[in-house]
């Protein structure tokens, strides 16, 4: 589904991606897991299509086409989602108004009817029951007041009225006590299916035992330096990433 | 190039001060004052970008120009004008103007007790700053006559006011001199500004607002007018003749040559609020140039004021807001927000609040932002889908629905919605 190929990135001078090598295939889930500054949510931004980050080497492929060619509303049309790290704050537009605002742009890419108000808030109301959220929190300005944890289901809702073929979570794990986790890992794992696959971004272990990953990955200094299964998950937690450290 | 539009500058103004007709048959109170107006107007000269307050606002170019000095219009038909009506309107007080002048033939009032009165007899309060303005002299002093709008407890129905100003012929110079009582619980009246013809229309309005016990008046200003169109606009607002009373204005500058409105606003009595909204969106070459005055006289008074604004293409925003509290007014609370953003790089804003606080018990606060569009939000609704052209429109329509939502009557909310969905597609 997705393969990137010596993918560099750097922001104003300074180099960040330094070289990625990644192939992520329908129905798996790949965690990237590293220190701070290591690339993580560089990597996660660059593939969502951040104008601010410039890509001087290397090719993604995605479903056959070069990802790089495409703008971000481009990508999310394609089937790329981006969970935010730190969800933006949008005053005056109400979740409601944002979803359906996207959800028929995206048909539209697709050349596709828009959804009626009646069959939009049908399926609101469904995604809903998933995340665990009220609708009188999505009448309200995007995300403005949330809670971390309100945010981050919120980022959950939206890719489960999006049906991404490819999600990249972004730390979601950040900021959020046991029962958020818990929310939204089994809206995660409620959302997978055999013909998507999920990227899983993040500092700690904690959020790999709700969503258990197929493949782990190491990214430090900008490079892919160790990839295996969910144990080497643990082996991480256990020996910290001074470990990663002293072996680059 | 200076000295020929000096020159051509002092010509309107001999034009005028040939025009001003003394009534020496009665000298009446309503005459004493156009006089010494007129005085005023004499002595003066018309502003330059010397004089701080006009500094960004030029209107050489425009008084450089010949205009004609109209009288009472009684040939204006209906039909030329129902098109400039806002939709919905049919239950609604309608009062039309023409060239400045008080059109009774057009104006449709339901209400019993919404009184309008054309005469020689209703004066300005001296209130108006005749001294320092030369446009406030120059309304009363040529004005033979003033416009008295009383609107009485028991008016229920919206109040909509249409400055239209024919400019087919001729450049116009108009000038509405309108006073405005109410006593109403909770008035509703909206003035919108409109220009027929290519010529220039010039309107210098000046408008004086007296609130009654326990009156609400929330008045709306819709100027969405042709770029032929100038306006110079002033209002004084002042609660003194009663308590527990509330002045709402809403300025939406939409389009125009160069909009100017003055708002000075006494808060002069118990129990006394003022709340000052506005919204810019401007594109073309349009200048909108707010002024506002929250003048704090008694204590316990509360004065609320956002403007905002959204500056395209060459269009220059200009926003100076005043808040005064003098000694007496303890335990005020003023509040003045100045939020702008610029779409393009030939746009412009600029923006000067000024407080000037005598008492010591109060609480004030002010704030002006200048920016561009969020680029993380932008990033964040295209990270959704959402091509940038819509999301742009999505994000300028939230900075103004801020504004608009405040809007209590339920047709022109719907109206300026539309006109702003309109503006960004």
């Amino acid at each position: 589904m997705l393969t990137i190929n010596n993918l560099e990135a750097k922001i104003g001078d300074k180099e960040i991606l330094k070289g990625i090598n990644l192939q992520v295939n329908a129905g798996e889930i790949h965690a990237i897991m590293g220190p701070n500054g290591a690339g993580k949510s560089t990597l996660a931004s660059v593939l969502a299509g951040r104008e601010n980050y410039e890509v001087t080497n290397g090719t993604v492929d995605f479903l056959g086409k070069n990802l790089l060619d495409f703008s971000p509303e481009q990508r999310a049309a394609e089937g790329i989602f981006l969970a935010f790290q730190y969800p933006i704050e949008i005053p005056g537009v109400s979740t409601i108004n944002f979803m359906k605002t996207a959800i028929n742009e995206i048909r539209k890419y697709h050349g596709i009817d828009p959804l009626d108000a009646v069959k939009f808030l049908k399926l609101m109301k469904e995604k809903m029951q998933l995340v665990e959220i009220s609708d009188v929190l999505l009448k309200r300005s995007l995300n403005e007041g949330f809670s971390g944890g309100e945010k981050k289901r919120n980022e959950i809702l939206q890719m489960a009225m999006l049906e991404p073929k490819l999600a990249i979570l972004d730390e979601t794990d950040s900021g959020l006590d046991i029962d958020a986790l818990r929310i939204v890992a089994e809206g995660v794992n409620k959302l997978r299916s055999a013909e998507n696959a999920t990227i899983v971004v993040t500092h700690y272990q904690r959020l790999l035992d709700y969503i258990v990953p197929d493949f782990v990955h190491v990214l430090y200094n900008g490079r892919i330096v160790k990839s295996g299964t969910k144990e080497l998950a643990f082996e991480l937690e256990d020996k910290g990433y001074d470990w990663i450290r002293s072996e680059n | 190039m200076e000295t020929a539009e000096i020159t051509m500058q002092k010509d309107f103004k001999s034009i005028l001060i040939d025009s001003f007709v003394e009534n020496t048959e009665f000298y009446t109170n309503f005459e004493k004052k156009r006089k010494i107006a007129f005085e005023d107007f004499s002595t003066q000269n018309f502003p330059t970008t010397r004089h701080e307050e006009w500094k960004y606002t030029n209107i050489s170019k425009l008084l450089a120009n010949n205009f004609h000095l109209p009288v009472a219009n009684s040939k204006m038909t209906l039909d030329k004008v129902a098109h400039f009506f806002l939709p919905n309107t049919e239950k609604t007080n309608r009062i039309v103007f023409i060239n400045g002048f008080f059109a009774e033939r057009l104006s449709d009032i339901k209400d019993a007790d919404l009184l309008i009165k054309e005469d020689s007899l209703a004066c300005f309060s001296d209130d108006i700053e005749t001294k320092k303005n030369i446009f406030c002299a120059l309304n009363i002093a040529l004005n033979t006559t003033r416009t008295t709008i009383i609107i009485n407890k028991s008016v229920r129905k919206p109040i909509v006011a249409y400055f239209i100003v024919d400019a087919t012929n001729e450049n116009i110079f108009a000038q509405p001199s309108i006073i405005v009582r109410t006593e109403a619980e909770n008035a509703q009246m909206i003035t919108k500004y409109d220009t027929i013809g290519e010529n220039i229309a010039f309107t210098n309005s000046l408008e004086e607002v007296i609130l009654m016990e326990n009156a609400h008046l929330t008045q709306y200003k819709i100027q969405n007018d042709a770029p032929n169109a100038y306006h110079i606009y002033k209002a004084y607002v002042t609660h003194e003749f009663g308590t527990n009373n509330t002045y709402t204005n809403h300025t939406y500058c939409l389009n125009g040559g160069i909009l100017r409105n003055y708002i000075n606003a006494k808060i002069n009595a118990k129990g006394a609020s003022i709340n000052l909204y506005g919204l810019s969106l401007l594109k073309g070459k349009t200048h909108a140039d707010n002024r506002t005055v929250a003048d704090h006289i008694q204590p316990n008074c509360e004065s609320n004021e956002i403007y905002k604004g959204i500056y395209d293409d060459k269009s220059v925003g200009v926003f100076n807001g005043k808040i005064f509290v003098r000694r007496p007014a303890q335990k005020t609370n003023a509040y003045q927000q100045s939020r702008n953003i610029l779409l393009s790089d030939d746009a412009a804003i600029y923006a000067k609040p000024q407080l000037e606080i005598w008492a010591d018990d109060v609480k004030c606060s002010h704030g002006a932002t200048t920016g561009q569009l969020d680029e993380t939000a932008l990033f964040y609704l295209r990270s959704r889908g959402i091509p940038e052209k819509a999301a742009k429109a999505l994000l300028t329509k939230a900075f103004a629905g801020e504004i608009t939502e405040k809007i209590e009557v339920s047709f022109l909310k719907t109206y300026l919605e539309e006109v702003i969905e309109e503006r960004m597609n």
